[in-house]
């Protein structure tokens, strides 16, 4: 669950990129955010990740109160979370396998139980067939898959995408979303940040928008079934 | 942490060592220059406390007392000896025994001495022998002010300038290796830096995904403790041999002067130089990865 009440952000520059937020995202939900740019999306974002702390107001995050958080729990509500992003940021010298397998290894889990999530992920996106590519032989749609599939291999309980669909064509970007759909219907919270409303406009779920820092329409709770 | 989990991390500081190799080897470098000379140093200061301690056990103070001298006056020197406490023993010499000493050394010629029949031209005399070289000086002074001494014997010049040296060398190299070791960390810190900024990939990955920060710093502790690793394999294998070298060259040159064997100090000096070096490594390293953390550089977003 997200919970922001007054959250304000202004960057070191001066430049206030979000103003007096409130808002609830419920877990289990499936939420677009969307906005022009330099609207300050991204700035939800990172301050949900706790990439950026927020310059007033109150922020929870799936049990984490960040105002009293410490700094060595970052790394553990993190771990609540799976991130993905526009430039997918695979490791180009690693097979796909590892590259998700890494998202586990990195947190210390036993190899063993490594191989069989890693191998139950890349199922749920589809690329069981592709595991000892490298990154460079899939197409844009492929590697977004498996960075999606990095971002579900430690089990989040909310997906956290900035533009997941911004770098591969608008095909394969519809199926993007159905597969967050599907991850959706499956328990996980999602977060989808972007600005294709004809992407937006094709699945029935909740829209915040985004508008020089403030949020300017929010569709609120819809039943949690896609209606083409 | 799980053994799994180590296993990764020591191959993942393997790795990276060596595609990071020709820093890698820089960084050796130093840290193998600052290890030899610090054994060198120790290995001079060694040697010097050895011979001087020798030279010690050798050298013992004459000193001679006026002419004329009454068994008070004797009794009376024997009991200022009592309050110098750097003196380890005492030996009285007669100067009948000195006579007799000086007759034998000159065998033959010793009859030379016989138109000295009835007036004895030596004086009586003690042997004294000190605790601590290093007080010499001031005991030399305390034997000189004795009233019934006439004069006392000074130290060999070598011991002297052993010791200047010895004080000479630790002074200098205690300086040296201090920013040496400096530069070693500095150079390691900044291999370490681009080993860390070749993979800030990596890094924001693990960031994202939850790793915590003894995590992402873990492989690069360890990437800079084989750099100490090799640098004191490696600087230990150099002192060896150009202390054997030293050694034969002192032995042609005086077969009497002999080194301590390196077999004696050998490990220890191994020892040193694998911790000395492993903890600049893992120093070096720790700075540099703390740096990076705690900069932007160690976010998940905008770190390309
Ligand atoms: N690190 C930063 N320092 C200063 N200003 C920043 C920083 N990051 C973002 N901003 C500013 O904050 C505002 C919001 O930026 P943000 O990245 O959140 O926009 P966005 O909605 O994600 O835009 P886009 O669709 O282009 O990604 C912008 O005016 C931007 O210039
Ligand atoms: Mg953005």
């Amino acid at each position: 669950m997200i919970e922001f009440r007054g959250v304000t952000k202004t960057y070191p520059n001066g430049t206030t990129a979000l103003k007096d937020i409130n808002l609830t995202i419920e877990d289990g939900e499936f939420v677009f955010i969307v906005g022009s740019s330099g609207a300050g999306k991204s700035t939800f974002l990172k301050l949900i990740i706790r990439e950026e702390v927020a310059n007033a107001g109150k922020i929870r995050v799936n049990g984490f109160d960040f105002s009293t958080m410490k700094k060595r729990d970052i790394p553990y509500m993190r771990r609540t979370m799976g991130i993905v992003f526009q430039d997918f940021r695979l490791i180009p010298k690693m097979t796909v396998f590892d590259n998700v397998a890494f998202a586990m290894r990195v947190t210390g889990a036993p190899p063993r139980q490594i191989r069989k999530r890693v191998s139950k992920v890349l199922a749920l996106v589809g690329l069981s067939h592709k595991a000892r590519c490298m990154p460079g032989e899939l197409s844009g749609g492929e590697q977004q898959r498996v960075g999606l599939a990095r971002a579900m291999v430690n089990n989040p309980k909310m997906i956290v995408a900035d533009e997941p669909t911004g770098n591969i064509d608008p095909e394969r970007s519809f199926e993007m979303v159905k597969l967050l759909s599907e991850i959706n219907r499956r328990g996980t919270t999602v977060l989808m940040v972007t600005h294709e409303m004809s992407l937006v406009e094709r699945f029935d779920r909740r829209v915040i928008q985004i508008d020089d820092g403030s949020v300017i329409s929010d569709t609120g709770v819809r039943e949690s079934h896609e209606d083409e | 942490m799980k053994t799994s989990s180590l296993g990764y991390l020591i191959r993942e500081g393997f790795r990276s060592l060596w595609t990071n190799r020709n820093m890698a080897l820089a960084s050796v470098g130093v840290l193998l220059s600052c290890l030899v000379l610090l054994g060198s140093a120790v290995l001079v200061v060694l040697n010097i406390n050895q011979a001087v301690g020798w030279m010690e056990s050798q050298n013992i103070v004459m000193v001679y007392l006026k002419s004329g001298t009454t068994q008070a006056d004797i009794d009376a020197v024997q009991s200022k000896f009592g309050q110098i406490d750097n003196i380890a023993e005492t030996k009285f010499i007669s100067k009948e025994e000195a006579l007799e000493t000086q007759k034998k050394a000159l065998g033959e010629d010793g009859d030379l001495f016989d138109g000295y029949k009835g007036e004895n031209p030596f004086p009586d005399a003690y042997q004294v022998s000190v605790k601590d070289v290093e007080r010499y000086t001031e005991t030399v002074e305390e034997l000189r002010g004795i009233t019934q001494v006439e004069k006392v014997s000074e130290r060999t010049e070598e011991a002297e300038t052993m010791l200047n040296v010895r004080n000479t060398v630790s002074v200098i190299s205690f300086w040296v290796i201090g920013l040496l070791i400096l530069v070693a960390l500095f150079i390691i810190s900044n291999t370490i830096k681009i080993t860390i900024y070749e993979r800030r990939l990596e890094v924001s990955i693990m960031k994202s995904v939850g790793a915590t920060n003894g995590f992402i710093t873990m492989p690069f502790i360890i990437e800079g403790m084989l750099i100490g690793l090799i640098a004191g394999l490696l600087s230990t294998g150099i002192l060896w041999y150009v202390y054997g070298l030293a050694a034969d060259g002192i032995f042609k040159m005086s077969a009497f002067a002999t080194l301590i064997p390196f077999s004696d100090v050998g490990w220890l000096i191994l020892l040193c130089f694998l911790g000395i070096g492993m903890a600049a490594g893992a120093l070096g390293s720790f700075i540099s990865v703390q740096r990076y953390l705690r900069t932007n550089g160690g976010g998940v977003y905008n770190v390309l």
